[in-house]
């Protein structure tokens, strides 16, 4: 039983462990991956300390890039680029990418989870107009300020709106955590009950099948008499497309 | 002066005569019946139920001196062993047997199916069947004192007849079209007549109270190929009950599986319909027969925590049947185990996929 009890004991840790897991999905790296070097030093680190900021609020992560040509890493568009980025990277399932590649003069924001509920594809349609004049002229570091006041605006107008702050993020996991333990009591209990039954082989016999003289069964009658019949009538509904709030996850521009 | 009238096989309203159309019509949903039809459906909607029947068995009872009659003070089972066989114990309570002397009204059976699976087979079939099940109380298996396990003839009153079935159902056909949004769902009700019958063997009830039908029907088959008549012989080394659930007491069970497997057989030939209906039906047995017969079973009794277990075994195919006790807290453990198992399990997969 002392076995028993260590194994209930390490299982319940590796249970406790993996909801932390959970509960905080990532700790972000770099936040300002400034490749092409458009950035000074000060710069960079004041854009971190925003984006920090941010990640501390809202628990999402803004990342920033900025690449002399998407070519130079193998791809032919900065939006496979910034998704690339993303994947690579271990950010927070809530995330934005805004990627700057100055050889082509593109720049893409991606978004993902709550960040593309929040800011939505109109809504980075202005993002992209207050950033993209900075851009322009070549005044990135203040096309990247731009950007942020526009996703902290936005984030603290999303919040309100669709009450996403922290405390529903954890909510929302803690529910998602609290639907794993239900799913896995009731799997386990079926478990239990299946181990149980097994030990039960004495059923009562319905009918007596076994003892049908085998070729013994003749039918004499099959009489099939109509009745009546009776109809119904059902108007459908023609089928209207339901609203989604799932738009596109990215958008993108020339400057 | 009675008057006939009849009612709607659909609303169960009044129906009248259409004399315009030759129908009859329904007043109230007005559905519209051919005149034939509405007589044929009433003949069977209100046709009463009638008892399965029997014929009476002659029994033969056992002469003096040919076996002896144990009784047990605890549970008031009857044990019968022949003369160079002692009872010392019932097979069903553990409780010591005492020899009876009076040996009135002992019946002595018409078949008997001897014993082919051995004591040493028998405890095999009993450790097999406790092997592996994670939920049994540790040491049970010990404490179960196997070699007391017990080859015991059980009587059995055994039910043969012919079947004969005049069986009446509601079926439905269902067809459905549709035009732009509309669809039209025609439902068409029928009256389905079934009469036939199939013949049943040596259908067995136990004829002792001491030991629950439903256990007896858990080591069923037995193959009365191997059922010879039966001979005093036949009990030497093994006990016999005597049967206490006369086949009267027993002919209602009998009754019941006949008429559940006739209403299967029949179901059979109205599978092309849906919403099958029994509207009535009328059964009656021919040539049923009851014979009286010993059926070989191994017993064990074993207790756990004051409570009695009893173990099974057909003793002609092996087949056993019996509930182990469960050990809540290991049930408990696993349960606890798998959960948190699965849960850490999907958590991680979650985690990954995010």
């Amino acid at each position: 039983m002392k076995k028993n009890n260590l194994f209930i004991v390490c299982l319940v840790l590796i249970s406790m462990f993996s909801f932390v897991g959970v509960a905080s999905v990532s700790a972000a790296t770099d936040r300002v991956i400034d490749d092409a070097e458009v950035l000074t030093k000060t710069e960079e680190q004041n854009l971190e300390a925003r984006l920090g900021a941010i990640y501390s609020d809202e628990n999402m992560d803004v990342v920033l890039v900025t690449v002399d040509d998407v070519s130079d890493y193998g791809y032919s568009d900065v939006e496979d680029l910034a998704k690339e980025f993303y994947s690579e990277n271990n950010y927070s399932s809530d995330a934005m990418i805004f990627l700057v590649s100055l050889g082509d003069r593109e720049y893409w924001t991606e978004s993902y989870g709550l960040a593309r509920q929040v800011i939505t594809y109109d809504e980075k349609e202005d993002l992209h107009n207050t950033a993209q004049s900075y851009l322009t002229s070549g005044d990135y570091y203040d096309a990247f300020c731009e950007y942020i006041d526009y996703v902290e605006d936005e984030m603290a107008k999303g919040v309100e709106a669709v009450s996403y702050n922290g405390e529903v993020l954890m909510s929302e996991r803690l529910k998602t955590g609290g639907i794993i333990f239900v799913v896995s009591l009731i799997i386990a209990l079926i478990v239990v009950l299946v181990m149980r039954s097994s030990m039960k082989t004495i059923k009562s016999q319905r009918a007596a099948t076994s003892y049908i003289v085998p070729g013994s069964f003749n039918l004499r009658t099959e009489r099939d008499v109509y009745l009546y019949t009776t109809t119904r009538v059902i108007r459908h509904e023609s089928n209207k497309s339901s609203g989604s709030n799932s738009g596109p996850s990215g958008r993108g521009g020339s400057f | 002066m009675s008057v006939t009238s009849y009612k709607c096989i659909n609303c169960d309203g009044v129906l009248v005569f259409d004399a315009e159309t030759g129908k009859m019509k329904c007043e109230y949903c007005d559905s519209v019946f051919e005149t034939e039809v509405v007589q044929d459906y009433e003949k069977y909607r209100n046709r009463e139920e009638k008892e399965i029947e029997w014929e009476k068995k002659q029994d033969e009872e056992f002469e003096a001196n040919e076996v002896k009659v144990y009784l047990c003070e605890s549970c008031g089972a009857e044990i019968i062993a022949d003369e160079n066989t002692a009872s010392t114990q019932c097979p069903y309570c553990d409780n010591v047997t005492v020899l009876n002397d009076r040996l009135s009204g002992v019946v002595k059976p018409d078949l008997v199916i001897p014993f082919k699976v051995t004591k040493e087979e028998a405890k095999a079939k009993i450790k097999q069947f406790c092997n592996g099940k994670k939920l049994l109380p540790t040491g049970f298996l010990e404490d179960s004192k196997i070699d007391e396990i017990k080859g015991m003839y059980v009587p059995f009153w055994l039910f043969s007849a012919k079947a004969d079935a005049d069986i009446v159902y509601r079926g439905q056909r269902v067809t459905s079209s549709r035009v732009g949004n509309t669809e039209t769902i025609r439902t068409h009700h029928y009256m389905l007549q079934r009469q036939g019958g199939l013949e049943f063997d040596k259908i067995p009830v136990d004829g002792s109270t001491k030991i629950d039908n439903v256990q007896m029907e858990s080591i069923e088959p037995y193959d009365y190929s191997e059922a010879i008549p039966f001979a005093t012989a036949y009990l030497s080394g093994y006990l016999a009950d005597k049967y206490d659930d006369d086949s009267d007491n027993c002919k209602p069970r009998a009754n019941e599986r006949i008429t559940n497997s006739t209403l299967d057989e029949f179901r059979q030939t109205v599978s092309t319909y849906a919403n099958v209906m029994v509207m009535s039906k009328e059964m009656h047995l021919e040539s049923g027969d009851i014979k009286y017969a010993m059926l070989p079973v191994w017993m064990l009794t074993s207790k756990w925590k004051d409570e009695k277990y009893l173990y099974i075994i057909n003793g002609q195919t092996g087949k056993l049947a019996g509930n182990l006790p469960v050990d809540k807290k290991k049930a408990f453990a696993w349960f606890g185990g798998i959960a948190l198992a699965l849960t850490a399990a999907i958590n991680v997969i979650v985690q990954l996929m995010l």
